[in-house]
């Protein structure tokens, strides 16, 4: 997965602005990346509950999930970890789902859905489970003029990012990468930025191919501080 | 579900479709296509995907299966042969699967209703049959080595002889053959019935051990069951290009080189992480196992 650091992200900016916007998040956000065919090891539940879920659920008092992203938490403790978000006083997770959609509102998600599908592994027709949360969630946000879609998925963000050139109809959602929430909590010194640097190391700077394209956490960092100086400033 | 039974045209179609597909491939007349099913795939450009899916029952899950996909503007066409099946069967499999590519019949995609469904599957088998071993071809080996077309007074020993030569050639399955020679008439019904109750596939049985002794290596190849996890080259170097291209990531490539038992390093990608890391990693991830004991 690639760290673009030529260009700021206007999604960004305006979450650094305005944290409490939703923020609807991929399964890969919520689920404990292993990469442990490379590293040796992986991301257990708890380690990653204290990495990552914790201090985003912390930073960002309106997170959300659709609800066919649910269905693909298939970790117990994943899973039960949402339910606790979502059965909190107040509840700390919204659930998109599709009931809750007006007649209009479904046929305009069922167009959308049919501009998005060929591009993923989701066959309606037979409703797999392979990219049906990204495809259903993007839908739904589309739909609902949410803005945010916060995954770890090159196909998924390129679904957002490519909308105008692959036309699906997402022209006005923007890609939230996990980079850059993890950049947004080092700066708000939210988590514990040790972590948070193991975090990047491991998702984005392991490999040999990796640290020839993306930056190593120092320049990282500073990069991407070039790029958000001024909304920092207004910070 | 009732016996499907193709009439003479449906049957002559069938004929000239395997003929002209034959012929279009260079198999001309007496020349068997065999392993060469594997090459005519290849090069009519669809992307075999070579998997062993066991069932619970005796019967392998499926034989094998015709997809299309379309990627921009291209038309991608995919069999998937499940290799928990005897080899033989494999081969008279994708021959079926042919049929499918040459009328665009029996994709996933397509919705038949299950009687129009059981027609389709009785035209491919028939088609497999015909392509692999033509019914023209059959009645002039039976008239050459027999000097009749009938084979009613030959005896069983000799029918299993012959069997076993055309099936170390042909590659068909033993029981396809056995309905061709019905098919021709070559056999009457008792030597059908009696032909296809033979456990073709014990090979310390009569007809297994004939089997061996006419071509040992081609029956026993034929007999097994190959399990092959596997996907061609062409379609390999497709993986590698689209890893090189950035299209997929290191992650993905690795998993799907893996799933057709290959690794990134046997193409000359080594994704080692360095000894600082792996100490920073160490010290990381060996925190939370200290903190858990």
């Amino acid at each position: 997965m690639k760290v673009d650091l030529t260009s700021s992200n206007p999604g960004l900016e305006s979450i650094f602005k305005h944290p409490d916007q939703i923020i609807t998040l991929d399964a890969n956000f919520l689920i404990p990346p292993d990469r442990s065919k490379h590293a040796k090891y992986s991301f257990n539940f708890p380690k990653f509950k204290d990495v990552w879920l914790d201090p985003i659920f912390k930073a960002f008092p309106n997170l959300a999930i659709h609800e066919a992203v649910y269905d693909e938490l298939v970790l117990p403790s994943v899973q039960f970890y949402i339910d606790e978000m979502f059965n909190g006083t107040p509840p700390r997770v919204i659930v998109h789902q599709d009931e809750a959609l007006s007649e209009e509102e479904k046929v305009l998600r069922d167009s959308i859905e049919e501009r998005i599908y060929p591009l993923t592994k989701y066959e309606p027709l037979l409703d797999n489970k392979e990219d049906r949360g990204e495809v259903k969630s993007l839908a739904y946000i589309a739909v609902k003029e949410l803005l945010y879609f916060a995954a770890h998925d090159s196909n998924a963000i390129q679904l957002v990012e490519k909308a105008e050139e692959w036309t699906t109809g997402l022209d006005n959602v923007q890609a939230i990468k996990m980079y850059e929430l993890i950049y947004y909590l080092y700066k708000l010194d939210i988590g514990d930025k040790k972590a948070l640097r193991i975090l990047y190391k491991y998702q984005y700077h392991l490999t040999p191919k990796e640290k020839q394209y993306n930056p190593e956490w120092g320049q990282f960092i500073s990069g991407m501080d070039s790029l958000y100086s001024t909304v920092l400033d207004e910070n | 579900m009732s016996k499907i039974t193709l009439d003479e045209f449906e049957l002559e179609e069938i004929r000239k479709l395997a003929r002209d597909e034959r012929q279009a491939l260079g198999f001309v007349g007496e020349t068997p296509i065999a392993n060469d099913i594997f090459t005519i795939i290849e090069n009519l450009n669809i992307k075999l995907l070579e998997y062993p899916i066991e069932s619970e029952g005796e019967k392998p899950a499926f034989s094998a299966a015709l997809m299309y996909s379309e990627e921009g503007g291209e038309e991608l066409v995919f069999i998937g042969l499940n290799t928990a099946d005897h080899f033989d069967k494999q081969v008279f499999a994708l021959a079926h699967e042919l049929y499918h590519f040459y009328t665009k019949t029996g994709s996933h995609l397509s919705r038949l209703e299950d009687e129009e469904n059981n027609l389709v599957e009785a035209k491919a088998n028939r088609f497999a049959a015909e392509f692999l071993l033509p019914e023209s071809v059959l009645e002039s080996i039976v008239l050459t080595e027999f000097k009749k077309s009938s084979l009613q007074e030959v005896q069983t020993k000799t029918l299993l002889r012959f069997i076993a030569r055309l099936q170390c050639t042909w590659w068909l399955p033993y029981r396809s053959l056995v309905k061709r020679l019905k098919e021709i008439e070559a056999i009457s019904d008792s030597q059908y019935t009696q032909l296809y109750a033979v456990n073709e596939r014990n090979l310390e049985g009569e007809y297994g051990r004939l089997g061996q002794a006419i071509n040992r290596e081609i029956f026993l190849k034929l007999n097994a069951i190959t399990s092959n996890i596997g996907l061609s080259p062409k379609d390999i170097e497709v993986i590698i290009r689209n890893f090189e291209d950035n299209i997929i990531d290191e992650d993905k490539f690795s998993d799907t080189l893996h799933l057709f038992h290959k690794t990134p390093d046997e193409f000359g990608y080594e994704f080692t992480i360095t000894d600082e890391d792996m100490d920073e990693f160490d010290d990381f991830f060996k925190e939370e196992s200290d903190n858990e004991s």
